[in-house]
């Protein structure tokens, strides 16, 4: 199980390790940036700005009025065009958070994940309840050398059972009475592999990330992950140019998934 | 309780050491892992696998000297790793170990169990426990292996001189303060035992040390010297090079390139201590309460477990914590005094000054009164100052203010990236008013400086953190005394304790 402290509070803040004020301690049942984290850490996490693409999350610059200029290139291609639908982002990918990613991923730390627990869920609940998870996959090998997918562990919060609390908010946002024991989120799908790791992205320009074109993924495909006919939410950690995220995208496609849209936390 | 039970199990009682020295302890008994238990985390084929090249072989017998690593530290596959393992030249075991209640890190000591975070592990197919007080420096699990040498030792000291003379080549002299100290030192060092030194601020400290390093070094024993900061490590470096040029002198500090070198001298931030095991006859621990990093429980484990069971242990401090001193009033810690600076003058003794609610004032866009005087009197004089605040909220608002008075006045916190620069830009005179929030440099003297703290009243100034500020003041021979005003609202428990204590300290007779 992913926990950030053995103890049942968490006594220290859960970046720097800084003890937590005391009526922060109790208040952590509920798991989130708000509870999880000092004031100094939190503001490490900056929202996005009001005017962002509705495509894609990406901040609107001058001259982008209704969608950014990557989404009109993406569109544009005949290849890509209705690969990837939709992508909600929820920070501001910066120079603390590059620190804060390399801790999570590159040094091991999984249970930085905690972080957007709540944030996760909350959103799934409200746009996406009919949709299956779908985290994009690591290789093998890089899988057993970190240990853990920064990825799967993002989308595990959205499979585990909803609180009583949770379960009265869904029929509240959907308008519908349901019983309570027939509301349940929908399974993580695992439906993809990576064969072949990218180049650590940041090393490659921007140009080589667009033109690599080698699909690093597969489809899994088994009876009990098709994704045929499905809505599918995939999950990653970071949205840079798009790129990966339709690769995989694509592979989901070609087994016949309704829709694909995506949920990242930086962008 | 305890005592019932010491008397079941006949044990020496272990609860007479302190914590962090019972978890030291824990972590030299655990034994390594049995050559059977490898197949485990090396596939069968590895441990059979052929023999080690020779370059490899001097590599890692280096990089492990003293030391326990990680295989990613080392740089090592688990393939070029096997042969090693089964030659019995390198031991291993797991870095986190279950104990009565929880888990402890063999690295860092932690034992508490709000440090320890649990994934489920691909590697192991289990759910991993792993260290997060020390993931710095390389994640710690329950699926970790820690490296340790087992390497042959060959005698290196062979070439070094045998006489101190030209060991120390150092001809400055002592006080008569300073010389008792040194004496006790080499006496500590000799019956490896412990020694606290307790000496003001600019008392010189680091000439006191240089005697009993020297007979360390001239019986061939290896010395480390534990800080908690990196500047302390930049600033010790070049001194001690200059005076033992004969010897090997390691820094290590998190951006230092070092690391790798076995070395007779080495000195190391707290993290980068973490990483030796048994390795040091002389342990040395500079500023043990160094405000605002007071000597936490893990530079205490480490120093512990850093040293060889039989090493002598000297704390270096000018405001010894309230567990040293109660060791010295029960007379289990021998103790020396240097109470008097090398210059021989008093510690300057700190003024209060009121200055009413001051957060309210900054919020203002003021700062009070009595402040603004203070500052603008000394910036008239050309005498630069040093001023505290409790916080880099406060640092920010107090700079903003006061540039209004000079435009050159900085603030600088620890994280501050131009904190090297806007310090040295300060010793030269180009910053007349420096506003920080910690201690930056130990034993740099800027001479003629001011000191004032704001908001004296908070809880980050303990008695500790407020003596060590006052000794920022008056440390040259031209200049031995300085103003100290502790401007505050509300006078506190340990405002009037420090105050007492630089008295005392004024008052102590040198013999
Ligand atoms: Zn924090
Ligand atoms: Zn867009
Ligand atoms: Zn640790
Ligand atoms: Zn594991």
């Amino acid at each position: 199980m992913l926990r950030g402290s053995l103890r049942n509070e968490m006594k220290h803040c859960l970046y720097c390790l800084a003890p937590l004020p005391e009526h922060f301690q109790w208040k952590n049942v509920f798991l989130s940036e708000t509870t999880l984290l000092c004031e100094t850490c939190r503001n490490m996490f900056t929202p996005l700005p009001k005017n962002v693409c509705p495509k894609c999350s990406k901040p609107l610059q001058k001259g982008e009025e209704t969608q950014c200029h990557d989404c009109i290139r993406w569109e544009k291609s005949t290849h890509w065009k209705g690969i990837l639908e939709h992508n909600t982002s929820f920070y501001v990918y910066n120079d603390d958070i590059k620190d804060f990613v390399a801790r999570w991923k590159y040094r091991g730390d999984a249970a930085l994940a905690l972080v957007f627990k709540e944030k996760l869920r909350r959103l799934y609940l409200q746009n996406y309840v009919d949709y299956y998870p779908v985290p994009i996959p690591l290789s093998k090998e890089r899988f057993t050398e970190r240990g853990f997918n920064q990825s799967a562990l993002l989308a595990s919060f959205l499979a585990t059972p909803y609180t009583i609390f949770e379960k009265l908010q869904w029929m509240r946002t959907h308008r519908t009475y349901r019983k309570l024991k027939e509301i349940a989120p929908q399974p993580v799908l695992h439906a993809l592999r990576r064969n072949i790791d990218e180049k650590k992205q940041s090393k490659k320009s921007r140009y080589e990330r667009l033109t690599f074109t080698k699909n690093p993924f597969v489809s899994v495909s088994s009876h009990e992950v098709s994704v045929k006919g499905k809505k599918i939410l995939l999950i990653d950690d970071i949205y840079t140019t798009g790129m990966t995220l339709r690769k995989a995208a694509y592979r989901l496609k070609e087994e016949e998934a309704a829709s694909v849209r995506s949920i990242t936390l930086f962008r | 309780m305890f005592s019932y039970f010491h008397f079941l199990s006949g044990k020496r009682k272990k609860t007479d050491l302190p914590p962090h020295a019972q978890r030291a302890q824990v972590a030299r008994e655990v034994g390594p892992l049995s050559f059977d238990a490898f197949p485990s985390y090396f596939p069968s084929q590895l441990i059979h696998s052929s023999s080690y090249s020779s370059e490899l072989y001097s590599q890692l017998k280096e990089k492990l000297y003293g030391k326990e690593l990680l295989l990613e530290e080392l740089q090592v596959t688990k393939e070029e790793m096997a042969p090693f393992l089964k030659a019995g030249l390198i031991t291993a075991r797991i870095g986190i170990q279950p104990r009565k209640k929880g888990y402890i890190c063999l690295r860092c000591g932690t034992d508490d169990l709000s440090l320890f975070g649990s994934y489920p592990c691909a590697r192991c197919q289990q759910t991993c426990i792993y260290c997060r007080n020390c993931i710095q420096m390389g994640k710690i699990s329950t699926c970790t292996l820690l490296f340790r040498s087992h390497f042959p030792e060959e005698t290196s000291f062979e070439t070094y001189p045998q006489s101190e003379n030209d060991i120390l080549q150092w001809d400055g002299q002592l006080s008569l303060g300073q010389q008792k100290a040194s004496d006790k030192i080499v006496e500590a060092i000799e019956k490896r035992r412990e020694l606290l030194v307790w000496a003001v601020c600019g008392a010189g400290k680091t000439e006191v040390l240089f005697h009993g390093m020297a007979h360390a070094l001239k019986k061939q024993f290896r010395v480390l010297l534990a800080t908690p900061r990196t500047d302390v490590v930049l600033e010790l470096l070049p001194r001690l090079r200059k005076v033992f040029p004969l010897t090997v002198i390691s820094g290590l500090y998190s951006a230092s390139t070092e690391k790798h070198l076995p070395a007779s001298i080495v000195v190391a931030t707290t993290h980068q201590v973490m990483r030796f095991v048994d390795a040091f006859d002389v342990v040395i621990i500079d500023e043990v309460d160094a405000f605002p990093y007071s000597l936490d429980s893990s530079l205490k484990y480490a120093v512990a477990k850093a040293g060889k069971r039989e090493s002598a242990t000297i704390y270096l401090t000018a405001t010894p914590d309230p567990t040293l001193t109660s060791r010295v009033q029960q007379k289990t810690l021998p103790a020396v005094k240097i109470p008097r600076r090398f210059h021989g003058h008093p510690l300057p003794v700190p003024k209060l000054s009121w200055c009413g609610n001051w957060e309210r004032k900054l919020k203002q866009k003021e700062v009070p009164k009595q402040v603004w005087e203070w500052c603008r009197v000394r910036i008239e004089s050309g005498t630069p100052v040093f001023l505290f605040v409790p916080s880099v909220t406060s640092l920010q608002q107090v700079t903003d203010i006061l540039k209004k008075l000079h435009p050159n006045i900085e603030g600088v916190h620890s994280a501050d990236e131009e904190r090297l620069t806007k310090v040295s830009a300060f010793r030269e005179g180009t910053i007349p008013i420096l506003v920080t929030t910690t201690i930056l440099e130990r034993g740099v003297t800027v001479p003629r400086v001011d000191v004032a703290v704001i908001g004296a009243e908070q809880d980050i100034f303990t008695e500790s953190a407020l003596v060590q500020i006052a000794g920022r003041a008056g440390r040259s021979h031209n200049h031995p005394t300085g103003d100290v005003v502790y401007f505050h609202y509300g006078v506190t428990a340990e405002m009037n304790k420090a105050i007492t204590h630089i008295k005392k300290m004024n008052n102590t007779p040198i013999r």
